[in-house]
């Protein structure tokens, strides 16, 4: 016996339920987009504050004291100036070249290898491009620097 | 890149972190990699080209006109200093002036501090020649040792007259730098030797 109440009603949402449906899909992911980057954000902030109070607690652990001697934990160099060229290459002249030699009085870091001897003026070594000379002395790779 | 306002250098290679002052690298891939410190002079141009008329010289524009001799102020607590991984000795060059010539240890190695009056270039040699160990005294610019009576150019650590004429006395890698600096790459150095060698004189 059949009962007309009892007949299924139609399974397949109304074409507007189905378009609230995906409005609302839509507005969640619209809302968790930023709310995921706020987190990811925080998260980075967090983990650069948590990076940063590690660094500052081994800073500290290590900090140079008289009975601590420095290495490789206590040593943290700050970045003063952008990366700067390589000094290499650079012209060489021989002590009788009296134009272009320093002044006798001007000081050198000097070096003699073998037969070889070479003086580097201290007043061209100095300034944040001129810290470091790479040379070739005596068959040797050296670098000057004070 | 400075550590505790001391220079750091930076290898293209590995970008590995190194003292310039300890010759080691102290972050990076080369970390406690060694380089060898290889002895050198601090001194004027003059006083080099004196000894070494062979020499060349770098040449780039000057980025600074400030150093020569006038900077050299004994009282300005410079050293020369000594270390070789284990052990650091220095000697401030005001403990040094009036009296030339210092005869002291580096570890098992006897050695003599020299300071040059006139150009206050200091220098470090291993006094042993032959296996023998000279003693030198220093007497109006005249440097002698006791054993044999040679004469000697601490400036060269050539022997220049006497039995002794010819002989080479090898320079030890000494290095000049401010105390400040020196005592925070050395900080467990004892200092009561220092305090010794200025009320002896």
């Amino acid at each position: 016996m059949n009962d007309a109440t009892s007949e299924p009603a139609d399974q397949s949402p109304p074409a507007r339920s189905r378009a609230t449906k995906i409005a609302t899909l839509l507005l969640i992911v619209a809302l968790a987009v930023p709310t995921l980057a706020t987190a990811i954000a925080l998260w980075e902030e967090h983990t650069d504050k948590a990076a940063a109070l590690a660094e500052r607690l081994d800073r500290e652990a290590h900090s140079i004291r008289p009975d601590n001697p420095p290495g490789p934990e206590s040593f943290y160099p700050i970045e003063v100036v952008d990366r700067q060229p390589i000094v290499e290459g650079f012209r060489l002249i021989d002590a009788d070249d009296l134009q272009n030699t320093p002044h006798d009085d001007e000081l050198v870091l000097a070096v003699r290898i073998g037969d070889e001897a070479r003086a580097w003026p201290l007043n061209v070594m100095t300034g944040p491009a001129r810290e470091v000379f790479n040379d070739r002395l005596g068959g040797r790779s050296i670098a000057a620097t004070w | 890149m400075l550590w505790e306002n001391s220079l750091v250098m930076v290898d293209s290679e590995t970008n590995s972190l190194w003292s310039h002052l300890l010759g080691e690298c102290m972050r990076g891939p080369l970390t406690g990699k060694k380089l060898e410190v290889i002895p050198s002079m601090m001194t004027t141009w003059g006083v080099w080209k004196s000894r070494n008329p062979d020499s060349t010289v770098a040449v780039m524009p000057r980025s600074a006109d400030i150093y020569d001799r006038s900077i050299v102020d004994i009282g300005s607590g410079l050293l020369i200093g000594l270390h070789d991984g284990t052990e650091s000795r220095s000697w401030v060059l005001a403990g040094l002036a009036g009296s030339a010539v210092k005869l002291d240890h580096f570890g098992d190695i006897p050695i003599a501090i020299f300071l040059d009056q006139e150009s206050l270039t200091a220098a470090i040699f291993d006094r042993r020649v032959d296996d023998r160990v000279l003693s030198f005294e220093w007497n109006s610019g005249i440097v002698t040792d006791s054993e044999t009576g040679s004469t000697w150019d601490l400036l060269t650590g050539k022997a220049l007259s006497g039995p002794l004429k010819g002989n080479q006395l090898k320079l030890m890698p000494g290095i000049i730098s401010d105390s400040a600096t020196w005592h925070v790459y050395h900080p467990l150095e004892d200092m009561s030797l220092q305090i010794l060698d200025l009320q002896v004189r």
